[in-house]
This record gives structure tokens, sequence and C-alpha cells, in this order.
């Protein structure tokens, strides 16, 4: 019953919050006091050809209508149409959704699988060379921007070696063998920047468990000490690890923005950058509510999955 | 033979290499309880961290451990962790965070019987229960599916005695097993440790700061101050006629019961002047490096 | 080792302070002057790190670019500092119902990183550097935010605190006398932290195009113009200089709070 009613007050927490978020974004794409019709003609445009213009995009028209229609148009899968091209926003999203899909989905669980090792070795190293080294490695990659790598691999990679193409993009029923080529540079620049922004986390949850008294028993019963670590510690980390993770999309998304422009890749980051180069502000509002609200959806899921996994709220025992 | 041999056994700690355990040697046979009194910061527990091979990594040890007649000492980690929770095993003083707070206990119990057999699922399961009945955990087979919080203190430390008697070691160490339990609760735990010890015919060595438990339990003392040994014996003969005078002290201070109404207590210092051992106290921090304060979840 | 890190820390940021100092008065070459049959001439001389492809002399330019680093750094964490930390303060001296508006925005905010929502400021308003440090400032206001109300949460639950509530001093007074002073080391900290996030963020601007004007030189946008075929070294030169601010800062950040957290200390 406690369950139920807490699950209840995180959906509506979450409703909310994606609401405020959409006004938010709606707020600062149309009512700061920039002129799209006017930056759009150019300065010299005379003022009946804005006005024109104003009205053939309904910007004429109260904010808070504007800003209904768009939230109304969105619950029903409509985003609105480009101002420039009258083209519908859904229509323009789709295709790089799945650049950027793919870029994501490979880059997060990867860079978890050798976040894992790294904080391990960190944390059960702390006082000894070698986790040191690791995890001085890491307080690196966390400074290095994620286009820079990007460029370092594509100059060893592509420039030297010739191994593989650092351009564009094709999808995987086109050719899985191109598709594969063309994202391993961009995924390996996400992932280690984003193993090391989670190595972090990781090491500190492994650390942690060897403060503890039960990793302690866990000696005394007879696991090594590495196999000790892992096995009471895993746990531990998970839970301190999927804690960040909606803060990890979020970076991810950044990351996977700032990538496609490196690798000329056409996903929604280069859409987003091109429409806002070009002033196309239906497409920046519908490409960033769709950033937030899956960072938010993320942040939810994982706020439930507590209630799920953690055995003291599940049995509304004491804690 | 003795099951655990120590000889000229000296513990440091950092690079000061602050003494911790000074020169201790000790035997314990088969079967026999050696109980080990000292105060708080005297050395016990680092010689019983020392013995089960749990310092941390800045501490530097000198002299003999040897157990079944392996040494312990230079044991890599590997050869040790299969020792160690089958042959030789510890019950910890703080039951209450000494259990994984995200597994279920019975798992925990049953993945140390795993860990030196080979026994399949099935059987390990059916074996943690009994052991928890016989232990005195009523509704055993309810409580192997319990989550640590959902434990009373009493409770805890009876699955950690379970998981400490469960693969029938030859030697137990227990560290202030009862301490942090209530006085009734204490009593009960004590009787159980008794019947269980002799029960698998284990030797123990029982670390507590307080006589009356060790008499109770134990056939033989030995009393360490300042990281030494300062005296060794029966128990009888040694809490009857200390020979020295730290042990007259720690006597004297636990029989409250014969002060007179309106004396004064008596503290060590009325039969022991410390000033006249050489070697220094060692510093509190180095007792139980591994602890710290620790805020509640 | 902890020296070793404040070291660091103390001459890679220091390094960034005196290119952008320098750089006011003095620069080997207008950073702006383009000499065609110059282009993409390796390290050298004069051109002691070479030249772009407009034969733009990139020492010149990585000494005026560290001018706009510093510059969004210094203008995104004052920004987040003047808003976040009363704002934290406030929450933290208990106030639930603003507590728990405050936190759900918070939430929003950390769902727009600072790239995202600089981007569409850049859309409304144009691309400039004072988007985007505006942009960058408003994203962190959450972290100052949340570390500022930790650390009052911590203040408020001394006995001082509580003495000088019970002798009626108001909460505004006490938050300017007593607060605030205890918390400055933690967000002295914090300010570090953000400011090489601040920096990271800026250059991720400018490699879009998003923060200063073309003829502005700036690391990002100097790393977004290298070629990485022709002259591979002009990517590097940047991107070194980047990762050289923000590990600075960083470690600066870290070395203090080492010092001022003895149990953070406990466990390196």
């Amino acid at each position: 019953m406690a369950l139920l009613r807490a699950a209840t007050r995180r959906v509506v927490i979450f409703l909310v919050t994606v609401l405020v978020a959409s006004a938010v974004i709606f707020g600062i794409v149309q009512a700061l006091p920039g002129d799209v019709a006017l930056a759009t003609l150019g300065m010299g445009a005379s003022p009946e050809s804005v006005d024109a213009l104003r009205v053939q995009w309904g910007l004429d028209r109260p904010l808070a209508l504007r800003y209904l229609e768009w939230v109304v148009g969105m619950v029903h899968g409509d985003f609105g149409a480009s101002y420039l091209t009258g083209q519908s926003v859904v229509s323009q999203i789709g295709p790089p959704l799945a650049v950027t899909a793919w870029l994501v989905g490979l880059s997060m669980p990867l860079s978890l699988l050798a976040a894992l090792p790294l904080g391990l070795v960190g944390a059960m190293g702390r006082r000894r060379w070698f986790g040191v080294s690791v995890n001085a490695a890491t307080h690196v990659g966390l400074a290095i921007p994620v286009f820079f790598v990007g460029a370092i691999l594509t100059i060893i990679f592509a420039v030297k070696l010739r191994w593989v193409r650092a351009n564009g993009y094709v999808p995987l029923t086109t050719s899985p063998g191109e598709w594969a080529i063309r994202l391993v540079l961009p995924v390996a620049s996400i992932v280690i920047v984003q193993a090391c922004f989670l190595a972090r986390y990781v090491r500190a949850g492994f650390i942690d468990v060897l403060t503890e008294d039960y990793y302690r028993t866990a000696r005394a019963v007879g696991w090594t000490r590495w196999r000790g670590l892992w096995r009471h510690g895993i746990r531990n980390v998970a839970t301190s690890v999927v804690t960040v993770i909606g803060l990890q999309l979020a970076s991810l998304l950044v990351g996977a923005i700032l990538v496609e422009q490196t690798f000329a890749m056409p996903g929604l980051g280069s859409l987003l950058v091109q429409a806002v180069r070009r002033r196309d502000l239906m497409v920046v509002q519908g490409v960033g509510m769709l950033l937030v609200a899956a960072v938010l959806t993320v942040n939810f899921l994982v706020d439930l999955a507590y209630l799920a996994i953690d055995p003291r709220l599940k049995r509304g025992g004491r804690s | 033979m003795s099951v655990l041999r120590v000889r000229d056994l000296t513990v440091s700690f950092g690079r000061r290499h602050l003494v911790a355990v000074d020169q201790v040697s000790l035997d314990i046979e088969p079967g026999q309880r050696l109980g080990l009194v000292g105060a708080s910061g005297s050395g016990k527990t680092v010689l019983a961290s020392t013995i089960i091979g749990l310092l941390p990594d800045n501490a530097h040890v000198d002299g003999s451990v040897t157990f079944d007649g392996q040494e312990l000492t230079t044991l890599p980690d590997r050869e040790f962790s299969a020792i160690r929770g089958k042959d030789l095993t510890m019950v910890f003083q703080e039951p209450m965070t000494a259990l994984d707070p995200t597994m279920r206990v019975g798992r925990q119990a049953a993945e140390l019987v795993a860990l030196h057999s080979e026994s399949s699922q099935g059987t390990t399961r059916q074996l943690v229960v009994d052991v928890f009945d016989r232990v005195g955990l009523d509704q055993a087979s309810r409580i192997v599916d319990a989550y640590p919080h959902e434990l009373s203190g009493g409770q805890r430390q009876r699955v950690i005695i379970a998981m400490a008697l469960i693969n029938r070691p030859s030697l137990v160490i227990c560290d202030e097993p009862t301490t942090a339990l209530d006085a009734t609760v204490q009593a009960k735990v004590l009787r159980l440790l008794d019947e269980e010890l002799a029960s698998v015919d284990a030797a123990c060595l029982f670390i507590s700061h307080d006589l009356g438990l060790v008499a109770s339990l134990c056939s033989d003392v030995a009393v360490i101050h300042a990281g030494r040994i300062v005296e060794r014996g029966r128990t009888e003969q040694v809490f009857h006629h200390p020979s020295h005078p730290y042990t007259a002290g720690l006597v004297a201070t636990a029989s409250i019961d014969k002060v007179r109404p309106g004396e004064r207590l008596p503290v060590i210092e009325d039969f022991f002047d410390p000033s006249t051992v050489d070697s220094a106290p060692p510093s509190e921090s180095t007792n139980r490096p591994h602890r710290r304060i620790r805020r509640s979840r | 080792m902890k020296k070793l890190t404040v070291i660091i820390g103390l001459v890679c940021s220091g390094l960034v302070v005196v290119a952008a100092l320098v750089s006011l008065v003095w620069t080997p070459f207008d950073p702006r002057k383009v000499d065609g049959p110059a282009r993409f001439a390796p390290p050298g001389w004069p051109h002691v790190l070479g030249t772009d492809a407009f034969g733009i002399d990139t020492a010149s330019r990585l000494l005026v670019g560290a001018q706009t680093t510093l510059l969004v750094g210094v203008v995104a964490v004052a920004l987040a500092a003047v808003i976040g930390v009363p704002l934290g303060v406030f929450v933290g001296m208990g106030h639930r119902i603003a507590g728990e508006v405050v936190a759900r925005a918070s939430d929003i905010l950390f769902a727009l990183p600072a790239l995202l929502l600089a981007i569409l400021l850049a859309a409304a308003l144009g691309a400039s550097v004072t988007t985007a440090a505006v942009a960058i400032g408003i994203a962190t206001i959450p972290v100052f935010q949340r570390m500022a109300r930790a650390a009052t949460l911590t203040v408020m639950s001394q006995d001082y605190i509580l003495a000088a509530q019970v002798s009626g001093i108001p909460g505004g007074v006490i938050a300017i006398r007593h607060v605030l002073p205890n918390i400055t080391p933690v967000l002295g900290v914090q300010a570090a932290a953000s400011f090489s996030m601040a920096i990271l963020a800026e250059a991720g601007l400018s490699y879009l195009g998003l923060s200063a004007p073309q003829s502005t030189p700036t690391w990002g946008r100097m790393l977004h113009d290298a070629n990485l075929y022709a002259a591979p070294i002009q990517a590097v030169i940047p991107g070194v200089a980047i990762a050289v601010a923000v590990l600075g800062f960083n470690l600066l950040g870290d070395g203090v709070r080492d010092y001022l957290d003895p149990r953070m200390k406990e466990l390196r």
C-alpha cells in the first residue's frame, strides 16, 4: 500500500515536471525578445513584410495560446511544423533520432562495462601505484572534451592508420558493415569520456564497501580480496551508479551532440545545431523537448526502480 | 599438536611503526578455550586480525603464526582464503553492521558453505536452516529469507555465530561477541556459544574486556596490556591469585559487588602504575584501523 | 600525493591565467591577420606553434583564446553562485514548501545540461559569448543551490545557531553572520569544480560555433577549424589547452577539498 502511494506520488511529480519543462523550453525559445521574423528577413526588411511573416507563422497570436497548441499537439504526437520549410518537425526528427539513439544506446552500456574494472582497480589499489595511476588517468580523461577525443581517434585511426572512415553515417539496414565501421570511432570517443565519469562513482562505491564491517565479514568467511569486493560491492556500486544514470544520459546526449559534429553524423545534435543557425524555432523547440523529456523519463524510471530494488523500502521495515 | 601457535608476534602500523602487538607468544590446543583479556587499545583486536590475516595494508608483521602446522603470516591471500571461514572462523563485535544489508542472511550463510565445498544448492539450504535452528533462531526457515535489517541485534549475532560454526571449524576467534548486545540477550548468546563450540569440538580464542564472561567460558586466560601478554594461566588461578599488578587491578575493578557502599570505586591505577611499562601504549587510531564513524542509512 | 595534486592544479590553471593576461598586452602576431602563403606552417620559427588554414599564427590565437575561456568561466560561476547560494541557504534554513519547489526546479535544470540550454538560448537570442556564459551559469545554479543547502543544513544543526535563534536574532542576520562564513570554504571548492565544467561547456559551444563570433579566437573553434588531414597538430594544440585548463581547475578544487575535509583525506 505504501509502495503504491509512493509510486503514484512519483508519477504525479514526473508529469508536472515534464509539463513545467515544456513551459521552460517554450519560454526560452519563443518568449525571449528575439524576433525570428525580423532575423529571418534581415535588418533591411520593411516593417510590413516582417508583420506579414509574423501573421503567416501565427506569431501574432498570444503566447499562451501558442504554448497550449504546442503541448496539446505533442501529446498527440504532433510537434508542429517548421516556420521556414513548413515541413512537420516529427518527419524531420525521425532519421536523426535513429542515429543519436544508436550512439547513445551503444555508448551507455559500453561505458559502464569499461568503468567497472577501472573503478574496481582504482578502489582496491587506492593506496598503491596501480590504483593511483588508474585514478589519475580517469581524472585526466574527464578533463578532455569529447570532441578532442574524437579528433585524436580520427587522427590515429582514420588519418594515420587508415583503418576506418571517420565521416558520416550509413543506416544499419543499408549496410551493417559500413554502419559498424562508421560508428566505431564516435562511440569510442563517447565511451572513453563517459567511462572516466562513471569510474569515479564506481570507485567511490567500492571504497565505501571496503570500509564496511560486512566486507570484513566476507573476508573472514573466506572470500579473497577481489572476489569478496566484487561479490559484496557490486550491489552497492549498482545503486550508486543507477542514481547517476539520468545525469549520465544528459551528459551522453551532450557528448552525442558534439561527437556528431566531429564525425559529420546526421543525428539530433546536427539537426539541432543546423536549426539554431537557421533559427528554425519549432525544430529547436521540438528536439530540445525530446532530449529533456528523455532525461526526465530516465530519472523517473530510476526513481521507480529504487522503490523496487531497496529491500528496506519494499518490506516497509526499519531502516 | 597445537591448533594455533603464535611466536614472538610483533605488529606495527604506518611509517612510524607504532607498535600494537609486542612480542606475543601463545598456544591453543585442540578444543581449548583461551580468554584474551585487556582494556580497549591493548592490542586484543589487532592480535585477532593478525591471526585471521585481515590487517590493513599499512601493517607490518614480524614473528610467526602457525595454524594446524601451516605458517599464516606469509601465506598468499588465495590460499589463506581457503582456510578462512572453513577451519579458522571469526565472530565479530558489531552484529548490526557485520552482515551485507543488501543480501538475505540465509544466502550469506549458504554462500559461505558453497565457497568451501561442492555441495549442491538444495542441500545447502537445508543445512543453513538446520544450523540457524541450532543457534536458537525461532522459525529458522523464515529467517533465512530475511534481510539483516529485519532482524534484532541478538538474532543477527546468532546468524553470525551460525556462520562461524557452519563449516565445523577447528578454531573460532570471538572478538567481544556480546558487547553490543543488551544484558539478557548477552547471557543467552553466551550459553549458546558455549554449547555450540562444544558440539563441533572447536577451540576458541575469546577476546573480551569482561572478566566475568571469560571466567564463565574459558579454561585458560591470557592478560594483554599495551600489546604484551603480561600474565597467562588457568582461569581460576589467574583471577584468584593474580601475579601481575595489572591483572590484580583488572580483577579488583571488575568485582564491584565487593565494594562497600560509600567507598571509592577502585581504578586500575590503584594497583598498577602504567609508567613502569617501558613501551608506550599504542594510540587509539591503530586499534581498529578499518573502522570509521558512519552515518546511519 | 596531495601536494602534487595541488601543485599540478596551480601550474595548469596559472598557465591559463598568465596566457590570458599576456595576450591583453602582447601576442607574437596579430591573431586575426590572414597570411595565405604561410598556411599550415608546422611549429617552428617564427610561428612557434605553426599556423592554421588561413595562415593565422596559432600561438597568438591560443593566447587570446584563454581570455574567452576565463571570461565565460568567471561570468558563469559568478551568476550561478549569486543565484544558487542564497537560494540554497534560504531553503536550507528550513522552508519546506520552498524547498520542495526548488528541488523540483533543480531536477528540471539538471535535465537541461549547459550545452542544451545554451543551444536553446542561442536559437532565441543568437549565439554570443554572453548567451553562452549566461546559459552555462543558469545550468550551474542547481549545483550551487544543492551544495549551499547541504552545507547550510550542517551549520544549522550546530548549537550556536540554536543559541542565536533562542536569543531572537532574525533569520537574515543569522544567515549572513553565521551561515555564510561557515559554508564559504565548501562553496569555494565547488566554484573551482564548476569553473572547470564551465570551461568544458564553453569549449563545446564554441566548437559548435555557438559562442563567440567567428572573428574571436576560441579554443573550441580552433579545434573545429583544424584540418585533421592536412595539419593534425592544429587540433591537438587547442585540445591540450582545453584539457590543461579543465584539469587545472579541477585539481585545484580537489586539492583544497582534501585540505578542508579530513574524512576525504582518510579515504585517499
